[in-house]
């Protein structure tokens, strides 16, 4: 079930989020623009539907299947435990502490 | 765009924003590539009206038709472009009447598919349609003739169009004596 | 496993409710407003059958205008009739117009689809043999999109599919991880 999970959720850490988003505009953009253009010169507007089929599935292919190049630069968690608050001068409502089991 | 889910969604809305706007532009298009068609040519060789049974599916009265011969010479390629889809075109008879003061009746009409197909050239052509009027009788008016042309586009709005094509008259009706 | 569902806080919920109305509200708002221009009931239709190919195939969209404005009244155009009494409406081509004059003219019209070979008359209702423009007809086509209205012909004649994309919704939005 987890890993069913993982494969339906396609996390992907920031760095590749900001490279999907990229991707997703500017290549849509691009076949919308060239589909348009190329069917203009040619009069055939069988090109532009083809031609926005084609980038478009090229957009899908690159963006929705979380590549593992979309997850390079992964999130780095501190180790638990460490890094507690040693400046002082920081107030807060102190959280809620939950006991743990040892 | 953490999520696939969220990279669907995000990427199907923009393709629909793209696509929505480039049928956009191919719609625009046609207004700055529509040119004007050429000449229309219209002879009308004979016109006959007998009486008949025409669109009197329940009742036996009878009605006066008329039968109508022509030529044709159109040429309709100057309106084919990108998203020019197919040209509808047809032959109008409009004439008076006492009950209905307009009347149009299309005695002919034709698709035409693509610029392969868009010069008309039609030699004592029979009307594709025998015309009956309304009140069933023709009382021998005189009718003009209009050659119209309805533009499909592929994406976009619909244009109708139309020549003066000459005119003639209805004669009295064909008896057993005349 | 179903995480979502543990997290039911009743302000996220209106929230999402209200924003869902607002949505719903506005695309009202947005098709009543495009039925008062146009002065149409409905004013975008989904062709149903094919009887208008090659121009229109089934799952083509069509925007209609209701006013006789322009070009697109006479005969050569293409309207969107409900016969009286019958439920689906018929989308053809006027092949015959008879108007009296004056301010409020009776116009009768019978209309014909490009793909049958005859004319409209067995479609009308019973000793009917012309439509009233003012009571049967809800407006010309003036505008076109191919294909777009397709899903709804495939929502409404398999309804399992629509049961289908509900459930398919359900159990995305349970196993989101939101």
């Amino acid at each position: 079930m987890d890993s069913i999970q993982k494969i339906i959720d396609g996390f992907i850490d920031f760095e590749g989020q900001r490279i999907t988003e990229m991707l997703t505009t500017n290549i849509l953009i691009l076949t919308g623009a060239i589909s348009w253009i190329v069917g203009f010169i040619l009069q055939d507007v069988t090109y532009t539907l083809y031609i926005g089929l084609a980038g478009s599935l090229l957009a899908v292919l690159a963006v929705i299947p979380p590549w593992p190049v979309y997850n390079r630069h992964p999130l780095r968690w501190l180790p638990a435990g460490a890094g507690t608050a040693t400046d002082d001068s920081v107030e807060g409502d102190g959280g809620v502490k939950v006991k743990k089991e040892e | 765009m953490h999520s696939t889910l969220v990279r669907i969604q995000n990427l199907f809305g923009f393709f629909t924003s793209v696509t929505f706007a480039v049928g956009l532009l191919v719609a625009a298009s046609s207004m700055f590539l529509q040119k004007e068609m050429g000449d229309v040519k219209v002879n009308v060789r004979n016109v006959e009206v007998v009486k008949g049974y025409q669109n009197q599916y329940y009742t036996s009265r009878s009605t006066e038709q008329a039968f109508i011969r022509f030529d044709l010479e159109a040429d309709l390629e100057p309106l084919f472009h990108w998203n020019t889809k197919q040209i509808f075109a047809y032959l109008t008879a409009s004439y008076p009447g006492r009950k209905y003061e307009f009347n149009d009746a299309i005695i002919w009409d034709i698709i035409i598919p693509s610029k392969e197909k868009s010069k008309l050239k039609l030699r004592n052509r029979r009307a594709k349609y025998i015309i009956n009027d309304v009140t069933n009788r023709f009382r021998e008016q005189n009718a003009t003739l209009t050659f119209g042309w309805n533009i499909q586009p592929h994406v976009g709005a619909l244009t109708w169009n139309e020549k003066g094509a000459g005119s003639f008259s209805f004669p009295p009706l064909k008896t057993k004596n005349n | 496993m179903l995480p979502s569902l543990s997290s039911c806080n009743p302000h996220l919920l209106l929230a999402q409710s209200l924003n869902f109305g607002l949505i719903l509200s506005t695309a009202f708002m947005l098709w009543k407003g495009l039925s008062l221009v146009s002065n149409s009931p409905s004013p975008i239709v989904v062709v149903l059958s094919g009887s208008m190919e090659p121009a229109f195939w089934r799952g083509d969209l069509l925007v209609l205008w209701n006013r006789d404005m322009g070009n697109w009244a006479g005969t050569g155009a293409v309207v969107v009739y409900n016969v009286v009494g019958k439920s689906i409406p018929i989308v053809h081509r006027i092949m015959r117009r008879h108007a009296t004059g004056g301010a409020k003219p009776k116009i009768s019209l019978l209309t014909k689809g490009d793909n049958n070979p005859a004319d409209d008359v067995e479609l009308y209702a019973n000793g009917q043999f012309y439509l009233d423009r003012e009571m049967e007809v809800i407006g010309s086509v003036i505008g076109y999109v191919p294909y777009v209205g397709y899903i709804t012909i495939l929502l409404s004649e398999y309804p399992m599919l629509k049961t289908a994309m509900l459930g398919l919704m359900g159990l995305v939005v349970v196993m989101q991880r939101e």
